[in-house]
């Protein structure tokens, strides 16, 4: 199967601090995508990387057969045409109402007439059961809502990719549990690759082909969402059932607690 | 003693240091405004929003203002020049002050407080809430979509609100000498006319505004843009942009005044 992604041994850090180190992905078309892990693992930095917003220090990001790092300006905007992204609280622009932001894209790419925009606009909130939301701004919106309309923003121009950072996050089971059918419904239906960088295990995995687990930079596992339930790697264990304490600590680095507190030892 | 001297010195250091980067940063970033202006003036639309997000939205401010700083000339300037029996040159005083020195240094004062301030937090709220990662996700180049049309919207503003505010202000002193104090009204005018001259003292007044208009503009957007993405962040640049731009101006207006009225 033709791979629309691939990460290519990326090695990339700030200074001397390591973020991701030798990392090896393929996204296949037409699948859906997880990239999981703790805070600070690195998840939202692959998606970056593959949006050129940062360049790798080593290694080489494949989009759609074009190796992003090392694009001009020209071509990477180009390419981005391509791609869809929804933020991790929508990014929607407060100034516009929820029609202006879907339409955006398209006013600004597709040079078409505004009748046949209005069209495009209210079928893809259709497609994210917000059609009758049109008129309302940004603040007017709940959480849920906001991301849907992000979503139907980051699908205007029918991208062959679409990437979600965080697209689970602060929304209540209901909104969670509707905006993951239509990440795995609109994929399907625009035959898109979905990448979602998320660690919400419970509402991402019944729409998932495939997860990578990301720690400390690197992928400590990967496989079909059953692999990675039956896992026994003690860090997916720990991520997967939530446990508090294991590979990643409770504490903070620090000295100890006596010290801390002035006590000596006996 | 040696503790406190390595420590100032280090904080000296630190400051040129940290100065020097942020103007690379600013002459970086006023490069790619440049660059990126094309759009601004192919799509006058996106000009004429932020020329009346930078100007319309300044008239109240710069209409009162004014008229409050031509009546404040008007008194003082009546009470002086009646002390040499002069006060029919109150129209002459009263517009002099104004189209060469007032009315570019306090309309830019004010523009920066109302228009450079609410600049700086629009940018920074947009930087803040992935606004402009956004845009650039969708293949729209902020610098071009967003940053140069506030640029130049803010560039063409405030000449406009120099022009208005010392119309006002002459407005006011007219008020105060000829209404109220009885100044005659034909010397009141005459007087101006015969003693304002255009190039002199009015062209460059234009200019003065013209380059106050862009400074505190880059100041205003180059503060939002460099603001860290968080609520003291943003609150930071906006004070940052209000004290940077005023004592920009102050000290661009002495050089000005320094080369164009002194023959220097």
């Amino acid at each position: 199967m033709q791979n629309v992604v691939e990460v290519d041994n990326v090695r990339f850090g700030y200074g001397a601090r390591t973020i991701l180190d030798g990392l090896l992905m393929s996204f296949p078309r037409g699948k859906v995508v997880a990239i999981m892990g703790g805070s600070g693992s690195g998840k939202t930095t692959v998606l970056r990387l593959l949006g050129g917003q940062i360049r790798p220090n080593a290694g080489d990001v494949r989009v759609m057969g074009q190796v992003v790092n090392r694009l001009s300006y020209a071509e990477l905007y180009t390419l981005r045409r391509r791609m869809g992204m929804l933020f991790q609280f929508g990014a929607l622009f407060t100034d516009l109402t929820v029609f202006d932001n879907v339409a955006f894209p398209l006013r600004e790419h597709s040079g078409l007439p505004e009748a046949m925009i209005r069209d495009l606009v209210l079928m893809k909130l259709n497609a994210v059961g917000l059609r009758g939301a049109h008129r309302l701004k940004p603040s007017e919106l709940s959480g849920g809502m906001a991301r849907r309309v992000a979503l139907a923003r980051a699908i205007a121009l029918d991208p062959a990719l679409i990437m979600y950072d965080e697209p689970f996050t602060g929304l209540d089971p209901i909104s969670v549990g509707i905006t993951a059918n239509l990440i795995r419904k609109l994929n399907d239906a625009l035959g898109a690759t979905s990448i979602l960088v998320t660690h919400d295990i419970h509402g991402s995995m019944p729409i998932l082909d495939y997860a990578y687990i990301l720690a400390g930079g690197r992928i400590i596992a990967e496989g079909t969402p059953q692999e990675i339930l039956a896992s026994e790697e003690p860090y997916v264990q720990q991520f997967v059932k939530g446990q508090p304490d294991g590979p990643v600590p409770f504490h903070y680095p620090a000295p100890t607690y006596a010290e801390d507190l002035g006590l000596r030892p006996s | 003693m040696m503790r406190a001297l390595d420590g100032g010195i280090r904080l000296i250091g630190h400051m040129v240091g940290n100065g020097v980067w942020r103007l690379g940063s600013a002459s970086r970033f006023m490069t790619q405004v440049a660059a990126r202006s094309a759009m601004a003036f192919r799509r006058p639309r996106l000009l004429l929003d932020e020329v009346f997000f930078s100007g319309v939205l300044s008239l109240i401010i710069i209409i009162i203002s004014g008229l409050f700083v031509g009546l404040v000339l008007g008194l003082q300037g009546y009470e002086t020049l009646k002390r040499y029996g002069s006060a029919e040159a109150l129209g002459t005083l009263v517009a002099l002050s104004l189209v060469r020195e007032l009315g570019p240094v306090v309309s830019a004062l004010l523009f920066a407080s109302r228009a450079g301030s609410a600049m700086t937090a629009k940018l920074g709220l947009m930087k803040s809430n992935e606004q402009l990662s956004a845009m650039e996700m969708m293949a729209v180049d902020p610098f071009a979509r967003v940053i140069s049309p506030m640029f130049w919207g803010g560039f063409l503003s405030m000449p406009l609100l120099a022009a208005i505010f010392s119309a006002m202000g002459v407005f006011g002193g007219y008020l105060i000498g000829v209404v109220i104090l009885g100044v005659d009204s034909g010397a009141f005018w005459s007087q101006m006319q015969a003693n304002v001259d255009l190039r002199y003292d009015i062209v460059n007044g234009v200019i003065k505004s013209v380059v106050f208009g862009a400074a505190v503009t880059a100041i205003a957007l180059f503060e939002g843009y460099d603001s860290p993405p968080t609520a003291e962040g943003v609150s930071h640049a906006v004070t940052r942009t209000v004290v940077t731009s005023a004592l920009a101006v102050l000290a661009l207006d002495f050089v000005l005044t320094s080369f164009m009225f002194t023959g220097l």
